[in-house]
């Protein structure tokens, strides 16, 4: 009997123990759920820890809202069932939320809901981290002078040396004249004495007409040159173009520089079209319809100039207004008797989006930063090297050029890349 | 000589004036892009990408325009189901990828992935991509891993949410083609399971399907778990 009872209690104590320690380790595992942690894995897509809405309520304060008992226990944990029941509130919150249905979180527990309430209460508003870009302009330019205004002044400084020598030289002539007494000869008008003049200094004259004459004719001709070319490389590197302020300031230098977007992201036509596309401010939307206020100073109007265009409702967050199209200001202009497709070089040609448009990733405002002219295409295909790798389709080609151009690099314009019908037609 | 001087003199000037009014003409103004010797060829009447074209009608001036109702492209498959809960089910069930899977339609899945995705879904799928770990995008996006143990993660869900978005996700039906959405929905998958490429995987089950003691328990909830791939 002793035995017996001995070793019931030896049992016992197996059982005590066992249990003491799943005790212990289950209190290890539950006794503080981790508020923050099972927001972020279970709530985070749809709800904002501060009072900011998402595509559900921000749930800053929600304890106060909400009924109070086991309503929050049972609304995550099924909230189509108590929206089913007729629960006032929780149908409210329904039409309200444009019937987008909480799904079950029937794996929470009631210690986890709390946890994650108790978390939320207090609320966490997101610090947004500084970016690197500066919120301002980029000052695009120059205050060096014009070099022509220099000119001006130049001459009119001259000329009115001129009159005042020609002043001086009659005074003392008339009162040369008065000492000798001669009658004082009337001053010829200044025209007529520089015909006077010139027509005694004919070599003269016809050497510095023809100077100037060579010198300006020159400095036109550059002028010239430069019309419709909206860019020009003041120092090596350093471009100074075109760049006209946009209907909304979107930075590239946000967004390609410091958030390091791809630029196919939203120019996804680069790849598959003759044109990269200005892409339509729903791809915006794809990130701004949770991000409406950045730490950038004017960042929130010009992010509801977007919501302007695509008719987004942040309120309703839902798209309730009419659209409006953006009309952007296009930078670099190809006229329109050239061909150019984006797709050839981009996918064929492997050539980099920055060696025609300049360091956008640094732009705020985006520039014209390379002349696009014929010659500047030329020059390319002239001395780049032919991409033959991977391109099957060309094979029997590459290899008859191969033969023909045996020791010379195989450039672009060998394969017809400077022929006049390849973009003139 | 007299009258030579002065057209020279002549010349000078008017050259001399027309390239002070070119050089200082195109800085004033930052709009302005300049003086063109053909504006036409610049601007041209005919229809131009993204352009305004004012001669449709008053009311419409965009160039960007939606084709006509019911227009597909040439080889488009239309995607039947609609941008709705049961649209998302009916597709995780029925809408199967046609690709036939293997490590380098994967490749250029994680090609896509890392250019379209990689900044909230993060380079493991796991919702931590960096937009979303420094705080500028508050919602984070749904664990891979955990969606595709749970059987969630079916190529039809997948591309119903590319194509439509889900909740904050907007649609990314204009910036990947069909293709190109289901060999990012191989890349997904691959991260689903774990990050193991698909012939890794392949042998993994070959080699779990031939011992059918130890394993053969967690073989099937791995293997039936909402996987719709064709084999």
């Amino acid at each position: 009997m002793i035995r017996l009872w001995q070793n019931v209690q030896s049992k016992r104590n197996v059982v005590l123990f066992s249990l003491t320690i799943f005790l212990l380790f289950s209190f290890n595992a539950y006794a503080a759920p981790d508020g923050k942690a099972l927001f972020k894995a279970n709530c985070a897509a749809c709800h904002n820890a501060s009072d900011k809405k998402s595509t559900g309520p921000g749930l800053m304060g929600v304890l106060d809202r909400i009924p109070t008992g086991d309503w929050k226990y049972n609304w995550v944990q099924n909230s189509s069932k108590v929206v089913a029941s007729g629960d006032g509130y929780a149908v409210g919150r329904f039409n309200e939320y444009n019937h987008t249905v909480m799904p079950p979180f029937p794996a929470l527990k009631k210690e986890d809901i709390d946890a994650i309430l108790d978390y939320t209460q207090k609320g966490d508003v997101p610090k947004p981290v500084v970016t690197t870009g500066a919120p301002t302009q980029a000052a695009n330019a120059t205050d060096e002078t014009n070099p022509v205004f220099l000119v001006i002044i130049i001459l009119v400084l001259l000329i009115i040396l001129i009159a005042v020598l020609r002043f001086t030289k009659i005074n003392l002539r008339n009162a040369a004249n008065e000492k000798d007494g001669l009658p004082e000869q009337p001053a010829m008008p200044f025209l007529q004495a520089a015909r006077h003049w010139m027509h005694h200094h004919k070599r003269k004259c016809a050497l510095i007409g023809i100077f100037i004459f060579c010198t300006l004719v020159g400095k036109g001709w550059y002028a010239l040159k430069g019309i419709g070319v909206y860019a020009e490389e003041v120092h090596p590197n350093e471009w100074v173009g075109y760049h006209p302020s946009q209907p909304i300031n979107f930075s590239h230098k946000i967004h390609a520089g410091d958030n390091a977007i791809q630029c196919n992201y939203c120019h996804t036509g680069v790849e598959n079209s003759k044109t990269a596309g200005i892409p339509s401010v729903m791809v915006c939307m794809n990130c701004h319809k949770v991000i409406d206020q950045t730490v950038n100073a004017g960042s929130k109007e010009e992010i509801a100039k977007i919501y302007t265009a695509t008719g987004w409702s942040p309120d309703m967050r839902a798209f309730t207004r009419a659209q409006q199209p953006v009309v952007w200001n296009k930078v670099n202009v190809l006229p329109d008797f050239v061909w150019f497709s984006h797709q050839q070089h981009v996918v064929v040609g492997k050539v980099n989006c920055d060696q025609c448009h300049g360091d956008v990733k640094n732009m705020v405002t985006v520039e014209q930063q390379r002349p696009l002219t014929m010659g500047w295409c030329v020059e390319c295909h002239r001395t780049t090297p032919l991409k033959m790798e991977g391109n099957g389709y060309y094979t029997a080609l590459h290899e008859k050029m191969k033969e023909k151009y045996k020791d010379q690099p195989i450039t672009v314009a060998m394969a017809g890349g400077i022929e006049c019908g390849r973009c003139h037609y | 000589m007299k009258k030579i001087t002065y057209t020279l003199f002549a010349f000078g000037a008017i050259a001399f004036a027309g390239s002070a009014l070119l050089t200082s003409c195109a800085k004033e103004n930052p709009d302005s892009p300049g003086i063109e010797y053909m504006p036409d060829m610049y601007r041209s009447p005919s229809v131009e990408t993204n352009g305004i074209n004012a001669w449709v009608n008053d009311s419409i001036q965009m160039g960007n325009m939606l084709p006509p109702d019911g227009a597909i492209p040439r080889g488009f498959i239309p995607f039947p189901y609609e941008n709705t809960l049961e649209g998302d089910s009916l597709a995780s069930l029925f809408w199967k990828n046609p690709l036939q899977n293997n490590d380098s339609i994967e490749a250029e899945g994680q090609f896509l992935f890392e250019r379209f995705c990689i900044y909230c879904h993060g380079p493991k799928g796991d919702g931590n991509g960096k937009f979303v770990e420094s705080g500028k995008y508050s919602a984070v996006p749904p664990n891979y891993v955990v969606r595709y143990k749970a059987g969630f993660l079916t190529d039809g869900h997948i591309y119903h949410v590319i194509t439509y978005g889900k909740l904050n996700m907007g649609s990314h039906a204009t910036q990947l083609s069909p293709i190109e959405r289901w060999k990012v929905i191989e890349y997904v998958q691959r991260l689903g399971r774990g990050g193991d490429a698909w012939s890794v995987y392949q042998k993994k089950m070959q080699e779990q399907a031939n011992m059918p003691d130890t394993t053969s328990k967690k073989v099937p909830a791995k293997a039936d778990a909402g996987k719709v791939k064709p084999k």
